[in-house]
């Protein structure tokens, strides 16, 4: 409601503010110079009248010619023998007929110019009586004022191209405005949804740009989608798992993931995969079943070909003992070096895959960065690449009392400040541990 | 930013990739592909000895490609594969089930 009659006043005012004006300007010049030009124009005809009877006393008496002289200039010899009328050079010219609008030729002054105004024209007429025959013989010229003229021409376009305006307005408000409008809310709502996808993806994370403590790590999450939403995934589930004896031992599972597209379907893909790993991860069950466990309900029916890169690991938070799965992402950084890791293939691509489980021991304080290709292939607009050597720099630039919230903000910062202007290209994604501080 | 040339040869058809396979171009690729699912029932090599990079969602094109010919009962190869091209391959296991030449 509020849009239409935004559109509604917005046509209203510039009708008023443009059109208006500019036609009550041209009704009102119109009048007024056209009363203005008249009277110069008559006067200009009476000026002609007086040369032009001047003109005609000095020939008169020559022989049984008769010389008259018109508006435009043409000299006009009416001759008694021969009933017609010639111009000097003895052309054969226009306006021997009387005008219309006189209605008795007897009326006329004889042998004179008179100039007579009938529907806004102005006639200058010279009659004559033939001697011998005593026929009558008229001769006129007809003029509009040249002014007024070419003002009426001038109003007429000015007029005709308000119409058209007025028309197109129109035309814009019945037919096409309601479809613009149409297109703009349907934008609008597709944009709001967006937004709101945005805010619940970033609820489908913990605590994104947070520095978390889970019992005595430091956890940080970022997902930074490339567009409203992204195909990019972390999230970290602390169990305590209870072993025979009754003892419980905390166990955070935690992963990160990256969708192979970008944009409205990843997001969808990533919901599926993240709700999959927190749900199965909450219930302690090993890493290696839960990866499998995705794989198969993935792959079995993927006719999308999406898939999902992603680091998943389960970490003993009382020995450090940590055990991993990459499945085909990018080789995740230990205190500032890659480790080496297998090589399995993304989720979602072959059913009854065997991932390879692989262990790692961590240390107090020990920093594992991980990450998606959005950070090491954020790209210039020349086409260079973030690429791993900088990521490594970045992340030794670190200071050594830095948390890793500024350790991975500070990789943030190195990739924004080396993409400068270039449009983000794909989703960035950061989960950084530091364990046992 | 990616050419994609379709060629024939011999038996099969070739997928020439020139240039970065990246979200931006893949619809070239998506394409290219669409094509030679629908007109051919030919083997299909991709020769990438002048793609320079691929992103995620390239590799997603060309497994698509593959699971579409092999559901016809033809073979995907790929030939002249780059360094840079050929580390994304092995990061996301991809080397495992292409036939990389």
């Amino acid at each position: 409601m509020k849009k239409s009659s935004f559109y509604r006043s917005t046509n209203r005012k510039m009708f008023l503010i443009f059109f208006l004006p500019v036609i009550i300007l041209v009704i009102i010049a119109d009048y007024g110079f056209t009363k203005l030009w008249m009277r110069e124009e008559v006067d200009y005809y009476c000026q002609i009248m007086d040369v032009g009877i001047e003109r005609v006393d000095a020939h008169l008496k020559n022989g049984d010619t008769t010389m008259a002289r018109d508006l435009l200039d043409r000299y006009m010899f009416i001759s008694d023998s021969e009933n017609m009328f010639y111009d000097k050079d003895g052309n054969f010219i226009v306006g021997q007929q009387v005008p219309e609008f006189i209605k008795d030729v007897k009326d006329l002054e004889l042998d004179k110019f008179i100039l007579k105004r009938n529907r806004g024209r102005y006639y200058v007429i010279f009659a004559h009586q033939s001697p011998s025959s005593g026929s009558y013989m008229v001769v006129y010229s007809s003029a509009e004022p040249l002014f007024r003229h070419i003002f009426i021409q001038c109003s007429f376009m000015l007029l005709m191209g308000g119409l058209a305006v007025l028309l197109s307005m129109f035309m814009y408000r019945k037919w096409l405005s309601p479809k613009i409008k149409k297109m703009i809310m349907a934008k609008e709502r597709m944009e709001t949804e967006l937004d709101i996808a945005h805010n619940v993806q970033q609820y489908m994370v913990p605590d994104s740009e947070k520095l978390n403590m889970v019992r005595n790590s430091q956890v940080f999450g970022y997902l930074e989608p490339a567009r409203e939403v992204g195909g990019d995934l972390y999230n970290y589930v602390l169990v305590d798992k209870a072993d025979e004896q009754g003892q419980t031992t905390p166990y955070l599972y935690f992963c990160i993931g990256d969708i192979s597209d970008k944009g409205t379907p990843a997001a969808l893909m990533m919901a599926i995969h993240n709700e999959a790993f927190c749900q199965q991860a909450s219930s302690g069950l090993p890493l290696k079943n839960i990866i499998t466990n995705m794989n198969n309900s993935i792959s079995n029916d993927n006719r999308s070909d999406m898939f999902c890169t992603m680091f998943a690991a389960c970490l003993n938070m009382n020995t450090g003992d940590m055990e991993f799965i990459n499945a085909g992402h990018d080789k995740p950084v230990l205190n500032g070096d890659f480790i080496a890791a297998k090589h399995n293939r993304p989720i979602g691509i072959t059913p009854n895959y065997d991932f390879q489980v692989e262990h790692l021991q961590l240390h107090p304080n020990d920093v594992l960065f991980l990450y998606t290709d959005g950070i090491t292939e954020a790209k210039t607009n020349d086409n260079r690449f973030f690429g791993n050597e900088r990521l490594l720099e970045s992340l030794h630039s670190a200071a050594p009392n830095d948390d890793i919230k500024q350790i991975s903000e500070r990789v943030i910062a190195d990739v924004n400040a080396f993409v400068g202007d270039a449009e983000q290209f794909d989703d960035m994604t950061i989960l950084t541990l530091k364990f046992n501080v | 930013m990616l050419t994609v040339n379709i060629l024939k040869e011999k038996e099969q058809t070739v997928l020439q990739l020139i240039g970065l396979l990246e979200s931006n171009s893949a619809a070239q690729l998506e394409d290219a592909v669409a094509k030679v699912l629908n007109e051919n029932n030919t083997n299909v090599c991709l020769d990438l000895e002048k793609l320079k990079y691929t992103s995620s969602k390239g590799l997603r094109i060309i497994l698509s490609l593959q699971k579409g010919l092999q559901a016809k009962g033809c073979n995907l190869t790929l030939r002249h594969i780059q360094p840079a091209v050929k580390e994304v391959f092995e990061v996301t296991g991809f080397t495992d089930f292409m036939d990389i030449q």
